[in-house]
């Protein structure tokens, strides 16, 4: 929903050579039928799953001082990081040591907005690009994009340019999300080849103009391996694989049907009434994200506008078995020093939105000072365990910054 | 008399304490981990409560992170259980019982089962606390409580929930700033009626969590909301009250009310009448009075021993409340209400006063003054209103009617004398009015905000009012005056005069306020926030006055006092807003904000009259600039406390009144003659307030909030005062520099919860400064004033069986005028103890004494003790049923004293009010929930 006017700016300015083009057929005979009733979900210690758990204090100083981790990427050995609350772009290294920050007032400064502006309206989140093998943030601002390099100084402007999000898989192949030849037909997914597009999962622009639409991730995720991609639509229980066999129809969830959506969600019986729908029944699912595959095991998230502790909304699938793991109780053990690895029983963020961002092998979450600073007083097994950098962390304060967890999972 | 009384009011507590105490209790300390095995978490967020032997609950906590609970407690009463709840399991009961090494039970992992099936009735039963999400629910079946018991005694049961003397309620500290049934109010804002009500037995769970409130963007500006779910089936039913007395001296009460409630409608009438001083002024007031109450009875509505004269009142009202919406539907309101409601008084006061007036330097003259009179005043009152609140758009209209048909005799006898005691002058004066006043006023408020529901939409925000009243007053006037001067015998007048008054007021109002951020900044966030105010205020008032003098065929029209006569005050506001907000918001850690608002606004006053009196016309038009302004600082550290200051400036403008600037004097007012200034202008009256309070949430803590503010003005409307050699008094109206007043005021509230016991601290002060110019004989002078009241409540009750209140209040003054060697000051005192005993289940004793020590300078002191007294059987299966012999001022000591302080004089009134007596009444609370 945030990102609806990007998207139609994105869709208005993406026009492509081919003069016309028809739809793909999606295949649909090796799908994957998944039955996921979450009150069947398991927890499990922490060693059963994880291979390695890593508390990253993310170091506190007057210039590093920030809220809430709202966009995580991982550039090398640097965490960048956008925080909501003081709409500032943080640079730390793999230990968490701070290296600079990209404050709004400093993006408006260099993108011409001058004193104007140190707020939201500057920029939002950042992309991590790659320019002859180096990367770099861009941010894009008062119709100019900035680029930092990864300690935070500025590099470049240019003028901004539509560039349209083609993820390249690990094979070279191009798949293009947000589609159109004419501004007339559009596709959400088309994958680039030299001689003409496929294109996939047609709609009309007035799906991002008129529609409500709310989810609580992305519609597009990349496999572990980035061999292959997925893709989720609204309001779908649906994942479509994209790779260069085209695009499959691999998982379909079935939930319980006191938590589903009701058949007709998506007809014109709920336009305008969708997100009352959602709100009165809290525990239905509206959308899965957080989608990806490691190992024999499935991870994914449920959207619902329920956040009790009782939903079990992240999970972890067990594809031979049919098993699941609820990853809002995994047991502390000695391989997380008996500390939770995720907020769910203290704060907020995991609640709503799942894990914070899975990279390979790697899943993060993001706990606040004031949750660990409780975990702490209640861990009577762990603390003699800690680390150094944790040992440091609880000298601190709970007003500290958030500590980012590392999990690598097991295969 | 009265100390043996209270000692043995002590001895009887004490012994009975005592009794209490014999009970043996041992320690108690338990530990455990509350585990799914089946699915192999931990629970964190189970609820465990801890019940001793008599089923009373203890203590309740949720397990931490690790599922892991601990409860330590020195006194317990041996065998305990303990109950293990979690949302979606099955209950654990864990019996411990007395162990003679020691109390120390390590229960280990605790496993709840789930429970798939839907929890039956009785199960339900067994859970007292649960954490549902955000939510804290309580469950009245889990507690033990009487049959008859209602919701205020299933509160009082809950650990951590504080029932206060004046209705409020706290959760863990925190104020319950709004009590809802089934998500809606209950029959109006007065949580007494929900709470003193609603039997335990229909309510399926009480639920406490945030809201936030309407109209602010920042959702730490949460309130504490409780909301009463009725069990299914029981989302209606009818409750009231008959009861009926008769007393010595001819008292008596009779009263009767019936509500009724479904998930639709809530409907009530009732009706009172008495001489015995309980006047309802309202039907909120009367249904809050005939409310049931389990165990003891309240004495919260008890005869007023302060209000003047006999009065016998009979008072009928109605109300109702429709919801149009067919379900019910969350934050939304579409309603239907309307009340009438009418009172008859009829009053006997003799009230006689002592005044002490100043008449410049070192020199005074005393007043004494006895006024009997009866009046008997009819009031009537009827109003409508219609509700619609979706969210972004918000309408509510308003229709009322009221009448107040008043007829009085009045009989005045003064006498003036000078410090040496020699008379000065004297008055008698019969007065008989006959006075009908009726009022209509209609009001429709419309507010329209689409960016509450939808933030991204190009909107203009406003909101709109509009009120319309008419006031007509016909009264009618004969008065028969004898004023003999002894100084000046020339003054000496006797008049027989006859009025008729006939006066209408039409106002109307016109309020608009449109939020400008959108039209200036376009859908880009605006950085300061910018809206337009205007508000114009129509005051029309006419009168037609016809006084003749003499009796019978001597009647001879007044020319000077006859005259018609219309004066239009119109206001006309207009104002901008510019409001800048900072905020510093970090997730998970704290919130703090500053907001400066600027609102200067344009005032402009244009005053016309005209009349038979040719003096009476006049045209002004004045313009005023207000510079207002606001400055509020709010932080708040999560999961440790909440603080905020704010800083207000505002001006206030008043505009002198036609009779301020020309009145027609009627000499008939011998000793208050009001002469006219046309030189009189509007008052400008600054304030600045500094306001701040402070919450603590990591603990049962103190709540605290204090105040202060300054007003001042150097152009204050006072009066000037000319006493005459035989005390008679003329009053003109003048505007004076030097106006100052200062006031500071502070709230602490504090309760401990004990095993059986719980202690309630209160303590309230405030304190005014207040620097008044006058002019006395033409001599400058500034009146200084000290007035302080300080109140500090100590409330104790053990189990059901004892309440204790112990109240101070101290009330101070003093008055002071400046280079006139004028001073006087006072105090009063009242000590006060509340008590209730529960004898038998069925029978109680209420006594409440009030000792009064009135102290003043040149005054003899004034102590006086009231001391009341009540037995109370109930009766029937449902003990809805009472016979209450009822003893009231025991010691016969009432005097009804009160000092009162004006511009020069300070007067001390004495007033003929209840005494002694007995009565018995008899009442029945009709009850009925459910189908």
């Amino acid at each position: 929903m945030n990102n609806r006017i990007a998207i139609i700016l994105a869709l208005s300015m993406s026009l492509c050579s081919s003069l016309f083009a028809q739809n793909n057929v999606i295949d649909t005979s090796s799908i994957i039928k998944l039955r996921i009733d979450p009150n069947l979900s398991v927890g499990v210690p922490s060693s059963e799953i994880f291979k390695r758990v890593e508390y990253i204090p993310l170091e506190t100083t007057k210039e590093s001082l920030f809220g809430r981790i709202s966009q995580l990427e991982i550039a090398g050995d640097r965490y960048v990081i956008y925080d909501q609350d003081t709409w500032t772009i943080l640079i730390f290294n793999s230990s968490g040591k701070f290296i600079n920050k990209i404050s709004s007032k400093n993006v408006a400064e260099n993108s011409g907005m001058g004193n104007s502006a140190n707020n939201g309206s500057v920029f939002r989140g950042f992309k991590l690009i790659t320019d002859d093998g180096k990367q770099y943030i861009s941010i894009q601002s008062n119709r100019l994009q900035l680029k930092y390099d990864l300690d935070g100084n500025l590099v470049d402007k240019i003028k901004f340019a539509f560039i349209p999000e083609v993820i390249t898989l690990k094979d070279g192949l191009k798949v293009q999300r947000f589609y159109t030849q004419d501004q007339k037909n559009y596709h959400e997914v088309a994958i680039l080849k030299d001689d003409k597009p496929e294109l996939y999962f047609p709609f009309k622009m007035s799906k991002y103009q008129d529609e409500e639409l709310y989810t609580q991730g992305n519609l597009f995720y990349l496999s572990q391996d980035e061999s292959t991609g997925y893709f989720i639509d609204y309001y779908s229980y649906d994942a479509y694989e994209i790779s260069k066999k085209g695009v499959s129809l691999k998982y379909r969830f079935l939930l319980p049907q006191n938590m589903a959506l009701p058949k007709d969600f998506n007809t014109k019986l709920y336009k305008g009434k969708k997100w009352e729908t959602i709100r009165t029944n809290k525990q239905m699912v509206y959308g899965i994200h957080n989608l990806f595959q490691n190992g024999s095991y499935l991870y994914f998230s449920l959207a619902e506008y329920s956040q009790q502790i009782n939903d079990k909304k992240t999970l972890a699938y067990h594809l031979p078995s049919g098993r699941m793991i609820s990853l809002q109780h995994i047991m502390p053990d000695a391989k997380s020093y008996f500390l939770p690895t995720n907020d769910a029983t203290s704060g907020s963020f995991f609640m709503e939105k799942g894990f914070l961002k899975y990279n390979k092998d790697n899943l993060y979450n993001v706990i606040s000072a004031k949750s660990m600073f409780k975990f702490n007083e209640e861990n009577k097994e762990g603390q003699k365990l800690y680390p150094v950098a944790l040992k440091n962390f609880f000298k601190g304060t709970t007003i500290d910054n958030p500590v980012l967890v590392k999990i690598t999972l097991i295969k | 008399m009265r100390v043996s009384n209270l000692l043995l009011l002590g001895c009887f507590f004490f012994s009975f304490l005592n009794r209490a105490s014999a009970q043996i209790f041992q320690k108690l300390e338990v530990h455990g981990k509350v585990v799914d095995k089946k699915n192999n978490y931990t629970l964190s967020t189970a609820t465990v409560s801890l019940f001793d032997a008599d089923s009373v609950l203890i203590s309740y906590l949720i397990t931490n992170t690790y599922g892991d609970f601990s409860i330590k407690k020195d006194k317990l009463k041996f065998p305990c259980q303990l109950r293990i709840s979690n949302i979606g399991y099955a209950i654990k009961i864990i019996e411990l019982k007395s162990n003679p090494k020691d109390n120390i039970f390590n229960l280990g992992e605790i496993d709840l089962q789930h429970q798939y099936i839907m929890l039956n009735e009785v199960e339900i039963k067994l859970a007292p606390v649960t954490l549902n999400g955000d939510t804290l629910e309580f469950n009245p079946a889990a507690f033990k409580l009487d049959s008859n018991a209602v919701l205020d005694d299933l509160l009082k049961e809950i650990p951590n929930v504080t029932v206060w003397n004046d209705g409020q309620i706290t959760v863990n500290g925190r104020e319950i700033k709004s009590l809802v049934v089934n998500g809606k109010q209950f029959f109006g804002s007065d949580f007494n009626i929900a709470t003193k009500n609603l039997p335990s037995k229909i309510i399926q769970k009480v639920q406490v969590y945030n809201k936030n409130e309407k109209g602010t963007s920042n959702p730490l500006d949460s309130l504490l909301e409780m909301n009463i779910k009725l069990k299914k089936g029981m989302e209606k039913g009818v409750f009231g009250k008959a009861s009926g007395g008769m007393g010595t001296s001819k008292y008596y009460e009779g009263e009767g009310s019936l509500n009724y409630f479904s998930t639709k409608l809530q409907v009530s009438i009732a009706a009172m009448t008495n001489n015995t001083n309980k006047i309802a002024d309202d039907l909120q007031m009367l249904l809050k009075n005939s409310t049931y109450k389990a165990g003891i009875s309240d004495l919260d509505y008890q005869s007023n021993f302060t209000i003047p004269g006999l009065n016998r009142v009979k008072s009928v009202g109605t109300n109702f409340v429709y919801d149009l919406f067919k379900i019910p539907k969350l934050a939304r309101t579409n309603e239907i209400s309307g009340s009438y409601f009418r009172q008859n008084l009829n009053l006997e006061q003799q009230i006689n006063t002592t005044s002490l007036r100043y008449n410049g330097i070192d020199d005074q003259n005393s007043e004494i003054d006895n006024t009997v009179s009866r009046k008997n005043i009819i009031n009537d009152k009827l109003a409508l209103k219609y509700t619609l609140l979706t969210g972004s758009s918000n309408l509510v209209v308003n229709a009322q009617k009221s009448d107040i048909l008043k007829d009085q005799n009045r009989s005045i006898s003064t006498t003036a004398r000078n410090y040496n005691l020699q008379l000065l002058s004297s008055y008698n004066g019969l007065q008989q009015v006959e006075e009908d006043n009726s009022n209509y006023r209609f009001s429709v408020k419309y507010e329209f905000d689409p960016k509450l529901t939808n933030y991204k939409q190009f909107s203009v925000p406003f909101s709109a009012s509009y009120v319309s009243s008419i006031s007509n007053n016909n009264a009618n006037t004969m008065i028969n005056t004898v004023f003999s001067s002894n100084t000046t015998p020339s003054a000496s007048k006797n008049y027989n005069r006859i009025r008729n008054a006939e006066r209408q007021i039409n106002r109307n109002q016109i309020d608009l306020n449109v939020d400008l951020d959108q039209l200036v900044f376009g859908r880009s966030s605006a950085k300061v926030n910018i809206s337009a105010q205007a508000n114009i205020d129509l005051r029309d008032d006419f009168r037609d006055d016809k006084v003749w003098d003499g009796l019978g065929t001597f009647k001879k029209l007044n020319t000077y006092l006859t005259n018609v006569n219309q004066a239009n005050l119109g206001t006309y506001t207009y104002g901008l807003e510019f409001a800048k907000n900072y905020n510093r918001f970090l997730t998970d850690r704290f919130h703090k904000s500053i907001n400066i608002s600027f609102n200067p606004k344009v005032l402009n006053n244009i005053f016309s009259s005209k009349g038979f009196n040719e003096r009476q016309k006049i045209m002004r038009s004045e313009n005023t600039f207000l510079p207002e302004a606001k400055i509020s600082l709010f932080k708040q550290v999560f999961g440790k406390y909440r603080t905020r200051l704010s800083m207000n400036y505002d001006v206030d403008v008043n505009y002198p009144t036609l009779d301020q600037f020309v009145p027609i004097v009627d000499s008939t007012e011998v000793y208050n003659l009001r002469g006219g200034n046309l030189n009189l202008y509007q008052e400008k009256i600054n304030s600045v307030r500094l306001q701040f309070s402070r919450e603590n949430f990591n603990n049962n803590s103190f709540i605290y909030q204090m105040g202060a503010g300054l007003n001042f003005s150097s152009n204050k409307i006072v009066d000037s005062i000319l006493v005459s050699s035989d005390n008679r008094q003329q009053i003109i109206s003048t505007n004076a520099d030097g106006y100052l007043m200062f006031n500071f005021d502070g709230q602490i509230r504090k309760s401990i919860k004990f095993k059986s016991s719980d202690l309630k601290l209160q303590l309230n002060g405030n304190v005014t400064r207040t620097h008044m110019p006058t002019y006395l004989n033409n001599l400058s002078l500034i009146n200084k004033q000290w007035q302080s009241t300080v109140s500090f409540s100590l409330s104790y009750t053990y189990k059901k069986i004892v309440n204790l209140e112990l109240k101070e209040t101290g009330e101070f003054y003093q008055f002071e005028q400046m280079s006139a060697n004028n001073k006087f000051s006072g105090t009063t005192l009242i000590h006060s103890l509340n008590s209730s005993f529960l004898l038998t289940k069925r029978l109680s004793i209420n006594s409440n004494i009030n000792i009064n020590t009135n102290k003043s300078s040149g005054l003899d002191n004034k102590n006086f003790t009231i001391w009341n007294i009540y037995i109370v059987q109930r009766f029937l299966k449902q003990s809805n049923a009472e016979i209450k012999l009822s003893g009231l001022d025991l010691l016969k000591q009432n005097q009804n004293i009160q000092n009162k302080i004006g511009a020069n004089y300070f007067t001390t009134v004495t007033q003929n009010s209840l005494s002694r007596y007995f009565l018995l009444s008899l009442s029945f609370y009709p009850r009925k929930f459910g189908k």
